[in-house]
């Protein structure tokens, strides 16, 4: 106990610095700023940064790239929240009630309880992280591929609760996802995987291309096709912050999805992805009106938001206790670590105490400052949304394309998104919905890795399934939501949503 | 702001010059675009960024990283292949791109040996024998005698097929006889992770990645395959010194489209040279468990001799590989 | 935009149908799709337990996806169900087309190029756009668009086409 007031003393005095303090806001109002562009990732902001940064300390260049991603975090939900494209699969959850409560003109509500659950989300995580960071990985470490695969499953099991209509559409979109999510170059045996011979997609179609075309682009061909429905944005402009009722029905929500991000981010290998999804559905499935949800419900956003924003905090466990990056970000801090010097690995804490807990420090400081800074902005994203629609999409596609563009420095993805955008237009107007299809593509490409690596480490006994006491907790679990949504009370529910 | 100030110093110092006879001596006029085909953040996107960094200095030009990832770096080469031989082009390459992709990659747009104006070899990274640290043999001798009796009961993790560790990995199985279940991973990372918790037993992979893992003594390291002991781990003994013939270095080289001026490809090496001999830029290489090269090896011939050699060496094992 | 419906009804007076409905459609849509993903994974091996190959999973997907259409088409052809209508023709042709200049643009051309000529583009696809009002703020976009992403931004993303320097 005494070791850690200590210890946070220390990473205080390092991130409190008016240097690093500095460093640290300034980080944050960059990944706002990129957060909010769509397509703009933080990986391509963050690499073209990293020449600013040489003439920086190691701590204080670290503390900044750090600031830009969990700032790219709370923007990408801004982006959302007004015009419904998700910049990452975290934010695929938060498009479905958010953008809805937008349309509603609760749109300063949605902003201001996702910045507010943000916040109390990112501040447990640090404590979580500052408490307990050593032995959840050692935790972590227990997690083999059969885990992980029994962990997607369960995964694929939220997406069916994700869904507001058919279930059969639901479940075909999935595997619609999964199809998708196999196109590109097979880690195991090098083989072209339908890509009909094209190599610009040999490495895999990417995760912004498909949600910005599905979503964003889609969303504007189908509101071109009626007047009235774009004006429905810009005429209600309601209260801009949440109120005590907002917030009372939200805590609980937070509370739950703070858990689940933070449980599940700390995982190496990208379980953070999961956390904002497993949140939603887990609101839904308790919540006493579960057809609320996709109409505008602020549960459906505080607690994916939280979980998001806690999973992106607790991602930095195997990156300063191991020196292992579990999603590209996290590799790209480690390049710039190195390029600064520092060799991460396990042994960072005990050699350079002073980066490890000033990087801890600095993500509660940097979470306040996320807060100072977003919440005032929010009258401004709601004064955005009176723009003209005329105007208002054009400006969207050129942010895209430019920032499609960005992901690769390749126009070939540009061409696929407007594909996909055809595509997706295609599938609102035959009653799909994008959001399974969207977790599909991601758990997709997951669990195939995770399933041949465990038939290749069981030489293809299934029984590793169910020998490993993990993953057969969770296919158990799995196989309830299967059971429980299968009860014919729920399936009522939807039916009364579907014909709605 | 920086960027904007040194492009006006350079402009007005291009002016400046402008009777002199010769475009290579004014170059360069314009930021330099140095194509990293792996996304950012890798083992060839670092030493990149550290070497352009000072030879940007060196040049008084910018150098601009562009990160063209894609089919093991292949998308990457084959655009650096095809741009315009100016010198505002540069690229740079691995192991992968000049010496395995020929083999893993039937349609593949440029030649490593003949599509490009070789600059040099930018650092070698010799490979590390690595295993979960619950292995019970204590060197290198008993570890492959174990695994000559075992192999087909372990698991050699890789990140991905064309990965420098996928390549290493099948050399030294395929050298030793070895017939391991194969794991493949996609990156270097999760491979790591499943190695230190214990769920694959072995890999050969570069010093660089394995250096931090090794040091904590949450993996166990058998031996350097390299001639000499590396800075970095200066307890681990060499396959040569134990007497175990395998040798094997990841390295990174830096190309330019073919055609390339001479003047302005010595400019290039140059700068690049300058890089290599800062003593800033030695000290990180150590910490990567990583070197330069040195005398012949520097330089377009000595990396024009690499190429052609690591082609002949690697492609009879990818092609085997792809056969069975 | 909408497509006129055959019979000459309005849309909303009976957008219903029992044949060629949106369930129809939407299974035969998923067929299609199953199809060419099982043409396109057919070379592939499925390899066995203990070496799961390449071909396994998408050929199974490709199968349960085709399963699922024809239960949408069954599921269409026997109850009355709403029609697919309202394609916004202009709209699709615009935003694509606009989409596809800036990716073909791009890379010649550069930003302050392809910026304004796919903002053009796009405005086309909206009746209500007025000439005047939208080169105007194509013109404040593009210097925008310039500012942040290479100035503040610094992205490699070119600029001016390479004929001119830079």
């Amino acid at each position: 106990m005494w070791d850690l007031i200590s210890n946070l003393q220390l990473g205080l005095s390092v991130a409190g610095s008016l240097k690093n303090a500095g460093l640290c806001f300034l980080g944050c109002l960059i990944g706002t700023l990129i957060g909010v562009l769509p397509g703009v990732g933080p990986i391509a902001t963050i690499a073209m940064l990293l020449p600013l940064t040489f003439g920086l300390d190691p701590v204080g260049a670290l503390i900044m790239l750090a600031g830009i991603y969990y700032g790219a975090q709370y923007g990408g939900s801004t982006t959302a929240i007004l015009v419904n494209i998700p910049g990452e699969a975290t934010a695929v959850v938060t498009v479905l009630d958010g953008h809805q409560m937008a349309k509603q003109g609760r749109a300063g509500i949605a902003l201001g309880i996702a910045a507010i659950g943000s916040f109390i989300a990112g501040t447990i995580a640090t404590v979580i992280i500052a408490a307990a960071a050593k032995p959840l990985t050692t935790l972590a470490l227990l997690f083999g591929p059969a885990d992980y695969f029994a962990l997607m499953v369960l995964g694929l099991m939220f997406a069916v609760v994700l869904a507001r209509g058919s279930v059969p559409k639901a479940i075909a979109m999935i595997l619609f996802g999964i199809l998708l999510s196999t196109v590109g170059t097979d880690i195991e045996t090098g083989e072209d995987r339908l890509t009909f011979g094209w190599m610009e997609i040999a490495d895999g179609i990417d995760f912004a291309v498909i949600a910005m075309g599905m979503f964003g682009f889609a969303e504007i061909l189908r509101n071109l096709e009626h007047k009235e429905a774009r004006a429905v944005v810009s005429d209600k402009i309601g209260r801009l912050l949440p109120n005590m009722a907002d917030f009372k029905a939200s805590i609980a929500p937070i509370l739950r999805g703070t858990g689940i991000g933070s449980l599940l981010g700390f995982l190496p290998g990208n379980g953070a992805v999961l956390g904002p999804f497993a949140s939603y559905s887990i609101e839904k499935k308790i919540s006493k009106d579960p057809s609320r949800f996709g109409q505008g419900a602020i549960e459906g956003v505080a607690g994916p938001e939280s979980a998001n924003n806690a999973g992106a905090q607790t991602a930095f466990i195997p990156l300063l206790t191991l020196g292992i990056p579990p999603n590209a970000v996290m590799a790209l801090m480690i390049g710039a670590m190195t390029i600064h010097g520092i060799v991460p690995g396990p042994q960072i804490i005990t050699k350079q105490p002073e980066l490890f807990w000033g990087m801890i420090a600095s993500m509660w400081i940097g979470n306040l400052m996320l807060l100072i800074i977003n919440l005032p902005l929010i009258g401004i994203w709601v004064k955005l949304l009176r723009v003209p629609y005329r105007l208002m999409f054009p400006a969207i596609i050129i942010f895209c394309c430019i920032g499609i563009y960005s992901i690769n420095n390749s126009p070939t993805e540009v061409v696929l998104t407007a594909a996909f955008a055809l595509f997706g237009y295609l599938l609102i107007k035959l009653g799909f919905e994008a959001a399974p299809l969207l977790l599909g593509f991601v758990l997709g490409r997951l669990m195939e890795e995770k399933l041949r690596q465990a038939m290749v480490i069981s030489r293809g006994s299934l029984w590793t399934f169910l020998e490993r006491p993990v993953s057969l907790t969770l296919l158990v679990f799995a196989l309830i939501i299967v059971i429980v949504s299968a009860l014919p009370a729920i399936s009522k529910s939807r039916d009364k949503v579907f014909t709605e | 702001m920086q960027i904007t100030r040194r492009t006006a110093i350079a402009a007005i110092a291009a002016l400046g010059v402008t009777a002199a006879p010769a475009v290579a001596q004014q170059y360069p006029t314009k930021p330099i675009t140095a194509i990293v085909p792996f996304a950012a953040g890798g083992p060839t996107d670092v030493v990149t960024r550290l070497v352009t960094e000072h030879m940007s200095r060196t040049l008084g030009q910018q150098i601009v990283v562009e990160n063209i990832g894609g089919a093991g770096g292949s998308i990457g080469m084959s655009r650096a292949a095809a741009a315009a031989p100016d010198g505002y082009t540069i690229a740079v390459g691995n192991m992968g791109t000049q010496s395995a992709a020929p083999a893993l990659y039937p349609n593949l747009k440029y030649d490593p040996a003949t599509s490009f104006t070789q600059i040099s070899v930018v650092n070698y990274t010799p490979q590390t024998i690595v295993s979960k640290k619950t292995l019970e043999p204590a060197d290198l001798k008993a570890f492959l005698a174990h695994l000559k009796a075992n192999s087909e009961k372990m698991n050699y993790g890789h990140a991905g097929v064309g990965s420098i560790s996928y390549v290493s990995g099948l050399v030294f199985n395929s050298q030793f006889g070895f017939k391991p279940g194969l794991v493949a991973y996609k990156g270097t990372g999760p491979a790591l992770n499943d190695l230190v918790g214990g769920q694959i037993d072995y890999m050969v992979d570069q010093s660089m990645n394995v250096i931090p893992q090794i040091t904590a003594g949450t993996i166990k390291a058998y031996a350097v395959a390299h001639p000499e002991r590396i800075a970095a781990l200066p307890d681990v003994p060499t396959t040569k010194e134990l007497g175990v013939d395998f040798i094997f270095s990841a390295w990174n080289a830096m190309v330019a489209p073919k055609g390339l001026p001479k003047d302005i490809q010595d400019k290039l090496l140059d700068a690049l040279s300058k890089a290599m001999d800062d003593p800033t830029i030695i000290k990180r290489y150590e910490d990567l468990g990583s070197t330069a090269p040195k005398g012949a090896d520097r330089g377009p011939a000595g990396l024009q001799k690499l190429v052609e050699s690591e082609v002949a060496r690697i492609t009879p094992v990818l092609k085997a590989a792809a056969a069975k | 935009m909408a497509v006129e419906d055959p019979a000459g009804r309005s849309a909303g007076e009976d957008a219903r149908s029992t044949f060629l409905n949106r369930e129809v459609l939407a299974g035969l849509f998923l067929l299609v799709s199953a199809a060419v993903g099982y043409y396109a994974a057919f070379p592939l091996d499925a390899g066995s337990m203990s070496g799961v190959g390449s071909g396994l999973l998408p050929k199974a997907v490709a199968i349960l996806l085709g399963a699922f259409g024809v239960y949408l088409v069954i599921v269409g052809l026997i109850g009355t169900h709403e029609r697919v209508e309202g394609f916004s023709l202009r709209g699709t042709i615009f935003v694509l087309g606009a989409i596809m200049a800036f990716a073909a643009t791009v890379r010649p051309l550069g930003l302050l190029v392809a910026g304004p000529l796919s903002m053009l583009l796009s405005s086309m696809a909206d009746p209500d756009t007025r000439p005047m009002e939208i080169i105007v703020f194509t013109a404040c976009m593009t210097v925008g668009c310039y500012l942040l992403f290479k100035v503040v931004l610094n992205l490699p993303i070119p600029v001016l086409p390479p004929v001119l320097g830079y």
